[in-house]
């Protein structure tokens, strides 16, 4: 089927009166979530999710999906008239936002933001449009294990871009692993952490637990805040005209529009960046890029259309990952992912072939959900900007009730409503972690373990995991007088010596393969067959390679003089990281695609031999360079000469060799 | 620097995941671990487990690095209290008492005592709300319990 008339099927469906209703049902309903300051899209998407028990699942994922979109649009018209950014998306939005209404422009503010939306999202679900069906059908070919990697890098992603510290949003992470085991184990039906409770059987329900993540946290929220509110109000604008930017204001926010649609678009597939750190990125890049970047703050129209283009695109792009490949990039397309499964179905590469007319109705409902917005929230701002000084005391109780029937609904029992009630701290990683069990637990049912380190994917996907374990470390970043050098460089032994037995398997495949082309052999199994022994000399030689490693990098760590070869190498080596993931991943599927033996294929050998090279250059790269910041902050605080703690008030000279350090304080050559 | 009172908040949080992690572990190492190449059930809690308490301990040794915690109820608002603990007693009631009369002792609660409407506002809403609520969802076929009430 072409895209042409794979649009026309989605709009044959979209433009159905039911789902054209729903349709404006949840950008109107996102549009007064992003306006009323408090109640955020997750949570007003929680509070809804037993409402489309009853509906079809394409006219409940239609109206889910314009909450969430609808709710970015209307996010920046408090952001701009109150400086109360209704959505965490539109933090950015205040700075220049209601500087501009200050100063008069409120009304350009809000147009630019409006049509920047309308532009961003456009070009978000094109991009939505293309990429989807191919992806979805490269996706095909993966497994369990890469499933559970992609899971892993997802997981991992989200703890380094989660706020707080790194080893609290593992924490999180865990804890959600561990809610997903709660029930009968799938296999066995052994009741696991059920406690003898009945109703814990089928494990923690979906709904009493967003309910309690989302809805009742934010009334916790809305009960902190209750009587703070806007200090300065400004003026909304008065009719249509003015609404429209003038010829200057465009000119400045055309660039900013395509560049912030851009980083949004690429940002909000990424697990766990999604629109309110796409927003983030695009105002930083706007600021910087510009000529004066001390306008940004005082009212600059491109501080408004940047980060407003920058979330609508990654609400579409978010799309991406939980349409063809089941996993959710961020809380919402978690919330999402809980109402495919609601409706019995499950969101990934199937999806796409099985319900095709759904998969195409969902895009194209979001194409005309922007037009509905467009025509929506510009002859309404006025009121808009009335209901956003609705008070949270007549909100809160109306979240509250609307919590306690939705989760006593799914199965009319009390008990529900105090599993929502023990979910209402803020622990979003929870629900990131709580679904991938399932992939890890067929994962290692359906075969050997061993697979894990046996298929390309799965291993480039994890290694790209391991790359950012040790980066989102935040004390591998740092340095404090230099003692957890050490500690940073055994860990990067670590990763490289799984760098390294990865190297050791593409050894063993090519050996393989050459021996079959060289005619010693006449069959050749790509599978490989591990014995016990073989398993333990795995193990002896990530150890070996774990102390080999550690000596060199903590060898690169010590070295004083910077300017050497290995340092610019460095730089390409870094790209190679990048190189590795857009050159090999879609050559691995394409050759195993094209038969179910690589062997068969010509190009298997240079791809076995140009993977696993790069990996190998690629992974160490990466990592001393990060070991080689470290470096240089362990250096300023000791001394060049003899390696001596400077101490915290050091002299001008060291107190052990004498080494003048002002006229060399970092490195000496 | 965080203060004391975050310092011992991070504290608590780290010990409180320590002791989940090794809860957990107690709980699942009574399951059947099985092998890496058969699992069993008990297997996959027992890494996630072991996990959760390395991590929850690590938190309690760095409890003094990173920023402090922004959500922390504990250091804040007796509202929240309040909120929480009628919100437990309302579960327990309301099978007993009923939707109706456990809604509109909630919601007065909710409106007069943290919100700070008038008594008047906060009474009409609450029965009016309350009312229309049981109403309307029992006529959408959701059994909600009717308790002391006769209807």
């Amino acid at each position: 089927m072409s895209i042409l008339e794979s649009l026309m099927l989605g709009f044959s469906v979209s433009l159905e009166p039911m789902n054209l209703a729903y349709c404006f049902l949840g950008v109107l309903l996102g549009t007064l979530v992003g306006v009323v300051p408090g109640l955020g899209s997750a949570a007003a998407i929680a509070l809804l999710l037993p409402v489309t028990y009853k509906m079809s699942a394409t006219s409940a994922i239609i109206m889910l999906a314009g909450i969430w979109y609808g709710s970015m649009y209307g996010g920046s018209t408090t952001s701009i008239l109150l400086r109360v950014p209704g959505e965490s998306a539109s933090v950015m939005t205040c700075l220049d936002g209601f500087e501009m209404a200050r100063k008069g422009r409120a009304g350009a503010a809000l147009g630019i933001a409006a049509f920047g939306s309308f532009i961003a999202g456009t070009i978000g679900l094109v991009g939505l449009a293309l990429l989807a069906p191919p992806l979805a059908e490269f996706a095909l070919d993966f497994g369990p294990p890469e499933y559970f990697a992609l899971a892993v890098l997802g997981l991992t992603l989200v703890s380094y871009l989660g706020s707080g510290t790194v080893t609290k949003a593992l924490a999180m992470a865990c804890l959600g692993l561990l809610l997903g085991v709660v029930g009968l184990d799938p296999v066995r039906s052994e009741a696991r952490f059920t406690f003898g409770v009945l109703s814990l059987q089928s494990g923690i329900e979906l709904i009493p637990m967003v309910m309690g993540l989302f809805g009742m946290s934010q009334v916790l929220h809305m009960v902190r805040g209750i009587h703070a509110s806007a200090e300065e109000v400004a003026k909304p604008p008065k009719g249509l005209r003015a609404l429209l930017p003038n010829r200057d204001e465009w000119r400045d926010a055309t660039g900013a529009i395509g560049r912030g649609s851009l980083i949004g678009f690429l940002v909000g597939i990424l697990p766990g960046a999604g629109s309110t750190i796409s927003s983030y990125v695009a105002y930083a890049l706007e600021k910087r890029r510009s000529p004066h970047p001390e306008r940004f703050g005082r009212g600059a129209i491109e501080g408004v259309a940047a980060p407003e283009s920058a979330n609508n695109a990654a609400t579409a792009s978010g799309f991406i990952p939980l349409l063809t490949l089941g996993l959710p990039a961020n809380v919402v397309m978690a919330l999402m992912l809980g109402a495919f499964m609601l409706h019995g179905i499950t969101p990934g590469p199937t999806l796409l072939a099985q319900n095709p007319g759904m998969f195409w109705g969902i895009i194209t409902s979001m194409f005309v959900g922007n037009v509905m917005l467009l025509v929506l929230n510009l002859p309404l701002i006025g009121l808009f900007a009335k209901l956003a000084r609705l008070r949270t005391q007549y909100l809160m109780p109306v979240v509250v009730v609307a919590c306690i029937v939705g989760a006593y609904g799914v199965n009319n029992n009390p008990f529900d409503i105090f599993m929502m009630l023990g979910f209402a701290p803020e622990w979003d990683d929870v629900l990131e972690g709580a679904f991938s069990p399932a992939e890890w637990l067929r994962a290692v049912s359906d075969d050997d373990w061993w697979m894990f380190v046996g298929w390309p994917v799965l291993l480039l996907v994890a290694t790209q995991t391991l790359f950012l374990l040790p980066i989102c470390a935040r004390g591998f970043r740092r340095t404090e007088q230099g003692t957890s050098l050490r500690l940073s460089v055994a860990m990067a032994g670590v990763v490289a010596a799984a760098l390294t037995i990865g190297l050791g398997f593409a050894a063993w495949n090519l050996l393989h393969l050459l021996q079959f082309e060289l005619g010693y052999s006449t069959e050749l199994e790509y599978e490989i067959e591990l014995r016990e022994h073989h398993r333990w000399l795995m193990v002896g030689i990530v150890g070996v390679s774990w102390l080999l490693w550690s000596v060199i990098l903590l060898f690169f760590a010590r070295r004083k003089n910077d300017h050497w070869v290995g340092t610019r190498l460095i730089g390409l080596l870094l790209g190679g990281t990048i190189a590795e993931v857009i050159v090999v991943l879609p050559l691995d599927i394409m050759v195993r695609r094209n038969n179910d033996c690589y062997c068969s294929t010509g190009t298997f050998a240079s791809l076995c031999f140009s993977a696993w090279a790069l990996l190998w250059l690629a992974g160490p790269g990466a990592l001393i360079a990060v070991l080689s910041k470290r470096r240089r902050l362990w250096w300023e605080t000791h001394c060049a000469g003899c390696g001596y703690e400077k101490g915290p008030s050091p002299g001008a000279k060291c107190s052990e060799c004498g080494f003048e350090w002002h006229k060399n304080p970092a490195r000496p050559t | 620097m965080k203060g004391w009172c975050a310092l011992l908040g991070e504290r608590i949080g780290g010990l409180f995941l320590a002791g989940l992690g090794l809860a957990g572990l107690y709980i699942a190492s009574r399951l059947n671990f099985g092998n890496v190449h058969q699992p069993g059930s008990g297997f996959y809690p027992v890494l996630v487990c072991v996990l959760l308490a390395a991590l929850g301990v690590l938190s309690l040794v760095r409890a003094d690095k990173g920023p402090a915690a922004d959500g922390n109820y504990a250091s804040g608002d007796k509202r929240i209290w309040v909120v929480v603990t009628a919100l437990a007693v309302y579960t327990w009631a309301l099978p007993k008492v009923g939707f109706v009369l456990c809604t509109v002792a909630l919601l007065l609660l909710l409106l007069r005592s943290v919100g700070r409407v008038s008594w008047t506002g906060s009474a009409i809403s609450a029965v009016v709300g309350s009312v229309t609520t049981y109403a309307g969802l029992v006529r959408l076929g959701l059994p909600l319990p009717a308790g002391l009430l006769p209807f």
